[in-house]
């Protein structure tokens, strides 16, 4: 019996083998890492809609550019070199982003705990939405995929300094947003005590 | 605050949600794959954003051609139901028995935004606006990103397509005639694609849709329907870039006339029933509003005061009614908030402190504003006015000001629920 080859061999083989046409090895391929890229592009363009389709792009770019790719054990951040990539050419950035928020669950004691987190939350999407993308990529890769920021830096091409002030940029609105945000809801509580 | 409480919140933030791949998405992928040669300059049609206007002016080459699913639907249901009607019916088409993988139009989709009810085949999917555009936006091209001014209905396997039906209504501004939002609606169009792509209103045919009578007309590409419900503008399109794209197409239009003949309209504006409301009375502000079960009242704990309060969405001077269950577009719970404001009358000067010219941006629509009317028996002139994340109706109370809002710019059709059970005190506060 043959030992089973470890996750990294597998894709590396599925790359080899995608990268020289073979449909059936792409298949395996793409079912290995379309969550992990949809999963990307939906929070850098916070639409899940417009992730879809992007995440569609996305992968038949990977697939016609594959021959292209020298090395098969870099085949992730290269595919999430082309999303980024993807994300940058789909999204309307001369037009406004409508709010998204989700429904958080009532099973709080104060109902207004589920209007402040709605709003914690409102406010954060409305400050990441007003970031350029290319630091909600860096921020995005950074803190959900977990790559570092070295790794950010190469994955997307750009100067280590780069990644580390887009970082910077996205995390300080972020703050901003929140903190302004919960001091509004102390000084609100404070009035009605 | 500490750091941990801020990075808490925005992990709990940033994995919100599934990242589960929808399968369509990877089938049409895999699909895509079949037709797509590696290391070739071919170009690669975009599955770009969905908007009739922008689409027929821009869209070029379809590399894969699976909108022919839809197709194929509506030519075996044609064959089973003996050819377009123009006058379609109301009875939802299905699939014909000898359909080879053809979809029946067995799914159905509620625009609460837009106000109509209908079918679609299976295998499709919707995508629903999320904001009232004007004539001139509907006209111009929107992406598949929010603001979206159209409900997008478009096949699921289509990734390389742009085909689809697209859905939207919209209020005509106070004073403008129909044929005026007409020629506001053409304009842009005409002029990026010239008049024989953009039919005028006296060529248009008749076609009932729901017991209204509308127009309906071919362009190059697409086929469109039009009709008006009071106020209301209706706009139904069938694009098909795969199909006959020059002036005067038909086969597009039978598609079209079979998803019209499952359209049930509902205009936001008389949509939801306040039957079985309770009434809730301000002390405070002297008024008695209406509110349905489920929602949350919160009253005011005190006075609304313009310096304080004009914006905070939160602020607790309001009486605030939330229902949590209800989701738009934009997927929030719903919050109504209603207050008094210390204003007598001229809401438009109200409105230029409420919202100084310097803060508004390009998605606050204050004008034209709608008259609307509040108030029961003595009715009062209010204005409704959109702005960039919410709906407010400003009634002008001769002595005070009174302001309704819905939070989210989909939720008009409950700050009318709210507003028609609106009533001031006799007497005052």
């Amino acid at each position: 019996m043959l030992p089973a080859p470890n996750q990294g061999e597998m894709d590396r083989d599925l790359v080899e083998r995608a990268r020289s046409g073979d449909q059936e090895a792409f298949t395996g391929l793409v079912h290995q890492v379309s969550d992990t890229l949809f999963g990307v592009a939906r929070r850098i363009l916070r639409d899940p809609v417009l992730a879809e389709d992007v995440l569609q792009n996305a992968l038949v770019t990977i697939w016609r550019k594959l021959p292209g790719l020298r090395e098969a054990d870099r085949f992730e951040g290269w595919s999430f070199r082309i999303l980024v990539n993807a994300c940058y050419a789909a999204a309307p950035q001369s037009r406004r982003w409508a709010t998204t928020v989700r429904v958080l669950p009532g099973n709080r004691e104060d109902p207004a705990d589920d209007i402040r987190s709605i709003n914690d939350r409102d406010e954060l999407e409305r400050a990441f939405r007003a970031l350029p993308l290319d630091q909600r990529a860096v921020f995005v890769l950074h803190h959900h995929v977990g790559l570092p920021l070295v790794a950010v830096a190469e994955t997307l091409g750009i100067p280590d300094g780069t990644a580390r002030s887009r970082l910077h940029y996205a995390t300080r609105a972020l703050r901003a947003a929140f903190e302004a945000n919960r001091a509004q809801d102390l000084q609100r509580e404070g009035r009605r005590v | 605050m500490s750091d941990r409480t801020f990075e808490r919140a925005v992990l709990e933030w940033l994995e919100d949600g599934t990242d589960r791949t929808p399968r369509p998405a990877i089938d049409a992928v895999l699909l895509a794959i079949r037709t797509t040669p590696q290391q070739r300059d071919l170009r690669i049609m975009r599955r770009f954003d969905l908007m009739p206007s922008s689409m027929r002016a821009a869209a070029g080459i379809a590399l894969v051609a699976v909108v022919a699913l839809g197709v194929l639907a509506y030519t075996a249901l044609q064959s089973s139901i003996g050819g377009p009607s123009r006058t379609p019916s109301n009875t939802m088409p299905t699939a014909p028995p000898t359909a080879v993988a053809t979809p029946a139009w067995t799914r159905t989709m509620s625009s609460t935004m837009f106000g109509y009810d209908a079918q679609y085949p299976d295998g499709w999917r919707v995508a629903l606006g999320t904001t009232q555009g004007s004539a001139s936006e509907l006209a111009l091209g929107e992406h598949a990103a929010p603001p979206r001014f159209w409900d997008h209905i478009t096949p699921t396997q289509g990734g390389a397509v742009a085909s689809g039906l697209f859905a939207t209504s919209t209020v005509i501004p106070v004073g403008m005639a129909e044929d005026a939002w007409i020629d506001a609606y053409q304009a842009p169009q005409v002029q990026a694609e010239g008049r024989a792509c953009i039919p005028q209103r006296s060529t248009w045919d008749t076609i009932t849709i729901d017991g209204h009578e509308g127009g309906i007309y071919s362009g190059c590409g697409y086929a469109e329907s039009m009709v008006f419900v009071g106020r209301r503008a209706y706009v139904f399109s069938y694009i098909n870039m795969t199909a006959n794209s020059g002036p005067g197409g038909t086969a597009d239009r039978s598609f079209l006339e079979t998803f019209l003949g499952t359209v049930t309209l509902r205009p936001p504006e008389t949509a939801i029933s306040t039957d079985g409301w309770s009434s809730y009375h301000s002390d405070r502000y002297g008024f008695a509003i209406g509110y349905g079960k489920g929602w949350t009242v919160t009253p005011a704990d005190r006075e609304w005061s313009l310096a304080t309060d004009r914006s905070d969405w939160l602020s607790p001077a309001a009486e605030r009614f939330y229902n949590p269950e209800l989701v738009t577009p934009e997927g929030a719970g719903l919050l109504v908030t209603a207050w008094k404001v210390p204003w007598a009358g001229d809401v438009d000067a109200f409105l230029d402190a409420y919202l100084p010219t310097g803060e508004r941006r390009e998605c606050d629509r204050l004008e034209p504003a709608v008259t609307v009317s509040a108030g029961g028996d003595s009715a009062l002139p209010a204005r409704l006015v959109h702005f960039c994340e919410d709906v407010q109706v400003l009634i002008d109370g001769e002595k005070d000001t009174y302001v309704i809002a819905a939070w989210r710019s989909s939720a008009e059709s409950w700050l009318h629920a709210y507003l028609s059970t609106f009533r001031v005190d006799a007497a005052g506060p």
